[in-house]
């Protein structure tokens, strides 16, 4: 039995003060404008949903204080929240830097860095969270997601399922389990957990996604068609469902429709190079590691 | 090494725009910018803006390692410096300057790989980046990759189509990869932008060193047409009559003493005149020359005093050829790299000389040791001085290709200085690291506090309270185990604090170090005052076999503070571990009629009725706990026990399930629920959490055995097998202990 916590409150309080090295200088150089003022106006303008105002506050704080740590904080979720991604990805990386043990910069870094398509460094980034804060459902199932997209399978599979067993109910870890499943040919598995999460979400992009490439495989095109044509109504971006209903209009022999879709997908890949391009090349000389 | 190359960067003052440098007038203070950056922090904190202050004291971590890692490069720590760059570059969002040193110290250590990768990060996609782009090249020329260097300096040059710096670095490149012709048509343009006979020599040493000879010597005939007296010239066509024919050395000799007829004092032209007059055997010319050479350079190479002991051998000055072989020996010795060949050419020398001195006993051991180094190095060592003379570099020495960095502020300082820089700019890092860390503590975010608070400590052991902030910061983080060393060294270093002392008891304590913790607390003023001090020490006197010390303790506590509900708690406790239940019972209940939601004495209560076997009276009680404090995952973890043993297994799970996503590392919790899923058939989910209970508690036997029985289930017999195997070894284990 250890000490009860009411017994340890005696050294709670003790403090420490700030270490000075000399006397406060005579007529010490003025502060423009306060950090913490602009945080509050950052607070307020997010508030009311005016993110550029907010980002350009932050911008001030930013000048007084380049290498405060709330305030970088705050860009970056400003930033990742208002999907400018480049911004968000350098502020993180240097954040991920100067302050390599808080898991939840590496968590969000390695969200950002999903969204802007480098899945590599996004399983990079995500796996350094869950290394300094195992045990995150949250972690493990942005994990997962990387690896399905890296065709990981067998490694998004063992994060996906440990992140259901910490939240058994997360619709997302779970149609992700199912794109690993389906990943690595376990059509059963990954039809029964698709089936799951469209229980819980009917509209759920992955779960349709798996939904159309199994139906796929069991030569049911008609409904794999429906399955996929959801899959897209919900993330109109995903190359791999425009590239799945593209084959299975022509196992319709729907030749247009399946033409349509394979030019959409050729499009979207080409917009996901170009936009990894970009990014790697706003991003590079932030990134040194 | 003496000579024109040596710790130069690759490009020549000639090309630059302005050639005068003011830098000797006035050394900076080296301390200046961290001085700056930390005055800035602190009069940032004084005026409340905490965001500033951090921004400005990582400033000054920033500044402060980079001088650090510059006085540690001067010093040749290398290891030192690269530790200390790699935490500039981690102080500050700006780390350009702090990864541009990284590499090149990376470079110096032969770590080309680490080089390229760091510049290429930094660099990589900025083709205008020029400083960093040519280091790029370096290091990619020094990893062996040098197609890709000169594809690196043509992007550099594509965006920077007027920078002759750029076009020179690509020049060179064409150079090293055998493209001779690109390379003219560069250097053609560099000469043209810049007709100076200076450029002229430049572009001649740079074909010299590629083994261009013919246009090499075509290139410093025409800087002499231009100036008859431009200095280097001759230097270098001699060292090129050495290189293309070792038999043309009186050409070599009448090149080396026209550059000194312009620049008499020159230590690398004396140097190389008086190797070749030795190896032309004119020693008596030789001497002279040689003794300039160790006379005027700041650091004479041992090949200076090896060529001048020969020349003092030959003309029979056996003692003084004797003293010079020494000194060749002892800086050989000194050298980074042991070159067994020119050892092998000294021993022998100096065993002649010595021989000749009648010291036979010592010649006898320079023979020896000359023959120690194989005979077949000969050849390898004439070759390597005929590179000396020559002036040329090995194209496998990477070092010296690497650009120094730039240490201009603490390159004039003495050694001494340079100790009391180093002093202060840990003093200055150390103030950093605490202030940071006090922030973080005021916060309340402790173990990022302990971070800083262990870099401060790391970097100055004795600086004013590091080790106390420490302490403190690992025990509001509840890490007693870390707590412990930095509050023994603060209460080392202030007796009489009791605050520190305190502290350092209930560390103690809950590090489940009881005596030491008992031996603090014995003598503490506050302990009459202060029941919870109290109840430490009697915990303390019991868990160290002092029993009936413990027992007054408690007697006196329950006399004392019979009114408050914590301390019946604590009795309970004490009672249900010494297995008197119905005491336990007793001041468990007195306790809840005295504070009906007194945490946990209904979770003990729960306990103990389980440990009785009455289950739905420990079920009430550990619901009655957590009605009042749903947060408690021990009470919730037995509440799942009681219920998985009275086969509620839904609501077992449920509990259990709360218990693992509460606590995640608790391994009682997960060996529970993995238990209660494999009992419900879902065999592979079990085995997920047993393996992590395995992991977090490897050497409970119960969960092994769980876990063998869920791969059983799974069809995975070999890892069954294991799992039981472990579970075997563990019991043994503790039946072997069990008396």
């Amino acid at each position: 039995m250890k000490a009860p916590g009411w017994t340890l409150t005696i050294a709670v309080a003790a403090t420490v003060g700030v270490q000075a090295a000399r006397p406060a200088a005579q007529g010490a150089a003025s502060t423009p404008r306060s950090v913490n003022e602009l945080l509050q106006t950052a607070r307020r303008q997010v508030q009311a949903g005016d993110a550029p105002g907010a980002l350009e506050s932050l911008r001030d704080a930013r000048t007084l204080a380049p290498n405060s740590e709330e305030v970088l904080s705050a860009i970056a979720q400003v930033a990742l929240a208002a999907r400018l991604l480049v911004p968000a990805i350098t502020t993180l990386d240097a954040l991920t830097r100067i302050c390599s043990t808080v898991p939840q910069y590496h968590y969000l870094l390695g969200v950002a860095l999903m969204e802007a398509g480098d899945m590599a460094a996004a399983v990079e980034s995500l796996r350094q969270a869950d290394r300094l804060a195992p045990e995150r459902a949250l972690t493990l199932t942005a994990l997962g997601l990387a690896q399905n997209s890296r065709k990981q399978y067998d490694d998004a599979r063992r994060a996906l399922m440990h992140a259901l067993d910490l939240e058994p109910e997360n619709v997302d870890a779970l149609a992700a389990l199912a794109e690993a499943e389906s990943g690595v040919g376990e059509l059963a598995q990954a039809e029964e957990h698709a089936q799951r999460a469209l229980a819980r979400f009917e509209a759920h992009p992955t779960a349709n996604l798996v939904m159309g490439i199994v139906l796929m495989k069991r030569e049911r095109y008609a409904e794999a068609r429906d399955a996929l044509s959801k899959a897209i109504a919900a993330n109109p971006a995903s190359p791999a469902a425009h590239y799945q209903l593209s084959l299975a209009y022509a196992r319709l022999g729907d030749d247009a429709n399946a033409r349509q879709h394979v030019e959409a997908y050729q499009q979207k890949l080409h917009e996901a190079e170009e936009r990894l391009k970009t990014l790697r090349a706003a991003t590079s000389g932030e990134r040194p590691r | 090494m003496i000579g024109p190359n040596a710790r130069t960067p690759l490009m020549c003052a000639v090309l630059m725009a302005t050639a005068v440098s003011a830098s000797a007038a006035q050394t900076p203070d080296p301390l200046a910018p961290l001085d700056v950056a930390m005055s800035a922090a602190e009069d940032a904190l004084r005026a409340g803006e905490l965001h500033i202050a951090e921004s400005r004291y990582r400033s000054a971590l920033a500044a402060g390692w980079l001088l650090m890692g510059t006085l540690e490069s001067v010093e040749r720590r290398l290891p030192d410096a690269r530790d200390a760059f790699l935490r500039a570059s981690t102080s500050t969002v700006d780390a350009g300057a702090a990864l541009q040193s990284l590499a090149i110290v990376q470079l110096q250590m032969g770590d080309a790989a680490g080089a390229v990768a760091v510049l290429t990060r930094l660099a990589g996609a900025n083709a205008g980046d020029v400083p960093n782009r040519q280091l790029l090249a370096q290091a990619l020329v020094a990893n062996g990759q040098a197609e890709e260097a000169v594809q690196a300096l043509e992007e550099t040059a594509h965006a920077r189509p007027d920078d002759p710096e750029v076009a020179y670095a690509l020049a060179s490149g064409y150079l090293r990869i055998g493209k001779a012709d690109a390379a003219d048509r560069l250097f053609a343009e560099i000469a043209k932008a810049r007709p100076l006979p200076e450029t002229y020599v430049l572009i001649g040493r740079t074909y010299r060193d590629a083994g261009q000879y013919d246009r090499a010597r075509r290139a410093l005939d025409a800087a002499l047409r231009m100036d008859s007296r431009v200095r280097r010239a001759h230097y270098y066509l001699g060292t090129i009559a050495v290189s293309q024919d070792a038999t043309r050395l009186d050409e070599a000799i009448g090149e080396f003493q026209q550059e000194l007829r312009l620049a008499p004092t020159d230590p690398a032209t004396n140097l190389r005149l008086g190797m070749a007059l030795v190896e032309a055997r004119q020693d008596a010319a030789a001497v002279p020359a040689l003794e300039a050479a160790i006379r005027t350079a700041p650091a004479p190479p041992p090949e200076a005093f090896y060529y001048l002991g020969r020349s003092q051998l030959a003309l029979n000055r056996a003692t003084a050829a004797a003293a010079s072989l020494r000194r060749a020996l002892e800086l050989l010795a000194a050298s980074p790299e042991v070159d067994e060949g020119r050892l092998r050419s000294i021993h022998y020398q100096l065993a002649l000389a010595l021989q000749k001195l009648g010291e036979t006993g010592e010649a006898a051991v320079h023979f020896a040791e000359a023959e120690r180094r194989s005979a077949r190095l000969l050849s390898t060592e004439r070759d390597q001085l005929g590179r000396y003379l020559a002036d040329i570099r090995d194209p496998r020495d990477i070092v010296p290709l690497a650009p120094a960095l730039d240490a201009s502020s603490v390159a004039g300082l003495a050694a001494e200085q340079r100790l009391d820089v180093e002093r202060r700019t840990s003093t200055a890092l150390a103030r950093a690291y605490v202030n940071l860390g006090i922030m973080q503590a005021q916060s309340e975010r402790f173990s990022r506090a302990a971070e800083f608070f262990e870099q401060a400590v790391a970097v100055d052991a004795i600086f004013p309270q590091a080790q106390y902030s420490l302490g403190v910061a690992y025990f509001n983080s509840q890490q007693y185990d870390k707590a412990v060393a930095p509050l023994a060294a603060a209460l080392d270093a202030d007796g009489a604090n009791a605050i520190v002392r305190r502290m350092l008891a209930i560390a103690y304590l809950n590090a489940e170090t009881y005596d030491k913790s008992a031996a603090l607390l014995a003598d503490d003023p506050q302990r009459d005052a202060d029941p919870s001090l109290q109840y430490a020490y009697g915990l303390a006197l019991v868990r160290s076999g002092r029993a009936a010390e413990a027992e007054a303790i408690f007697s006196r506590l329950l006399a004392e503070h019979a009114a408050r509900p914590e301390v019946s708690v604590v009795l309970g406790h004490v009672y249900a571990q010494q297995g008197n239940y119905e005491a336990a019972v007793d001041a468990l209940r007195r306790a809840l009629q005295l504070q009906p939601d007194v945490a946990d004495a209904n979770s003990a209560l729960g306990l103990i009725y389980l440990k009785q076997g009455k289950l739905p009276d420990a079920e009430t009680a550990l619901r009655a706990e957590l009605t009042h404090h749903p947060a408690d995952v021990k009470a919730r973890h037995t509440l799942a026990t009681v219920l998985d043993l009275e086969a509620r297994g839904d609501q077992a799970l449920a509990e259990a399930r709360a218990v693992v996503k509460a606590a995640p590392q608790f391994a009682d919790g997960r060996y529970l629920l993995g238990k209660i899923l494999l009992a419900g058939g879902h065999a592979a989910e079990a085995a997920i959490h047993l393996e992590a209970a395995a992991r977090i508690a490897p050497d409970d036997a119960n969960i092994h055995y769980q876990l063998a029985r869920a791969y059983e289930k799974l069809g995975r017999g070999e890892l069954a097998e294991k799992e039981f195997a472990s579970y075997r070894g563990l019991k043994d284990k503790q039946r072997g202990k069990t008396p």
